[in-house]
């Protein structure tokens, strides 16, 4: 699945007591890591950007943006406004760009928005596919651990109580006392 | 998806969620405890705006959501919500903004996913909205299955989010139950043998005074 995301960052001014429109020298570190914890993208962008990346592998990405600026630890009580706008799937496509290079119609446009509609349907029931069976896996292992320790810990019983009884009935016989 | 990250201690990072053209966001991002998150959007007046929220993993899987107007009204408040839904026409132009809250729990982050919407949604090629004349069969029908795909879409969604919130749960437990079953294990033996030996113990005590009273 494709993602597309980008943003845009504007600093507050103190003395104007308001965001400035564009913040030049500021730079912002996307990181994208996969659901593995392995890193996808790390990328250094300037005070806008725009990066996209697409998914290998189902599950939950992690994305990170951190401003690099030293500038900023300098003021205190300082404020970073962030515009993020972050899109995925058919929603990353630019239709405008899609009708221009290859040509399409209106309808025919709107029938690539449906076809793409469908596609990432069919890639969201496959991810649940997967799922289910990651989900059933990790329930039957549970059932199996409860099973195996109720059993496991009726025999630890039984055969603590012997031990101790046969420990205890050879102590007293050796203190006489039986 | 995606994680925010959390503020420094010097800065305040405001998210704000472009509306320009695109008719909103969605963001399942992680709320630490005792922290509050909020985002801005800056909508028009008389547009009608929507917010989902849900979380998915965390605690009890409750938070504390608010909206505000431009003019600093709380247009929405909840307390302890698993999931809820808001729609709002606006009145006034200018920067609305929401938040989240876990500021009542003490140790556990949540994961909080949130649609926000705005307006209408734009059609795909600029100048599709100035249509003077109807539209034809063909165009509706794909505008009709449009919609309804999106509708397919949305609670896909919701069962993405359900699955990964049952799952969550899941592999709590099962790792709950590995480490309770070991813990008792080493229980069962550490109570067993202190038993033997504090069984011991006293008999062995008395053993002087039993042969006192004897002789």
């Amino acid at each position: 699945m494709r993602l597309g995301g980008n943003y845009r960052t504007q600093m507050w001014d103190k003395q104007k007591e308001a965001f400035l429109p564009s913040t030049p020298g500021l730079g912002m570190h996307v990181e994208v890591k996969d659901p593995d914890g392995k890193v996808v993208l790390s990328r250094q962008y300037g005070s806008e950007g725009r990066f996209t990346f697409t998914s290998h592998t189902p599950g939950e990405h992690q994305i990170c943006l951190h401003s690099n600026s030293t500038r900023m630890a300098l003021f205190a009580g300082g404020k970073l406004r962030v515009h993020l706008d972050i899109q995925v799937g058919e929603h990353a496509n630019n239709y405008p760009e899609i009708a221009a290079k290859d040509k399409l119609t209106e309808l025919q446009l709107r029938a690539r928005q449906l076809l793409d509609q469908v596609e990432q349907i069919q890639k969201e029931q496959d991810y649940q596919r997967y799922r289910e069976e990651r989900f059933r896996l990790t329930s039957e292992s549970t059932n199996q651990r409860v099973l195996w320790w109720s059993i496991a810990q009726t025999v630890i019983l039984i055969v603590t109580g012997i031990w101790q009884m046969r420990h205890l009935k050879s102590f007293f016989e050796a203190k006489k006392l039986v | 998806m995606g994680r925010a990250p959390s503020p420094a201690a010097a800065l305040l990072l405001l998210l704000l969620l472009r509306a320009e053209r695109l008719r909103g966001a969605e963001l399942t991002f992680e709320l630490p405890d005792s922290a509050r998150q909020c985002f801005h959007e800056e909508v028009e007046q008389g547009v009608r705006l929507s917010l989902d929220y849900q979380v998915i993993t965390g605690g009890h899987y409750d938070v504390d959501c608010y909206m505000e107007d431009p003019l600093g009204n709380i247009i929405y408040r909840e307390t302890k919500k698993q999931y809820d839904s808001f729609t709002y026409r606006t009145e006034v132009k200018g920067v609305y903004q929401f938040c989240f809250s876990n500021e009542f729990s003490t140790f556990s982050h949540k994961t909080v996913y949130f649609d926000f919407q705005v307006g209408d949604e734009p059609p795909i090629l600029p100048d599709m909205g100035n249509k003077v004349t109807a539209l034809t069969q063909m165009e509706s029908a794909c505008v009709t299955i449009h919609e309804a795909l999106k509708t397919v879409i949305d609670s896909q969604t919701h069962y993405r989010l359900r699955e990964a919130q049952d799952r969550a749960r899941a592999e709590d437990l099962n790792s709950r139950v590995s480490y309770w079953s070991i813990g008792e294990t080493i229980a069962l033996f550490v109570v067993s043998f202190s038993q033997v030996l504090l069984l011991k113990s006293f008999f062995t005590e008395k053993r002087p005074a039993h042969r006192a009273v004897h002789s």
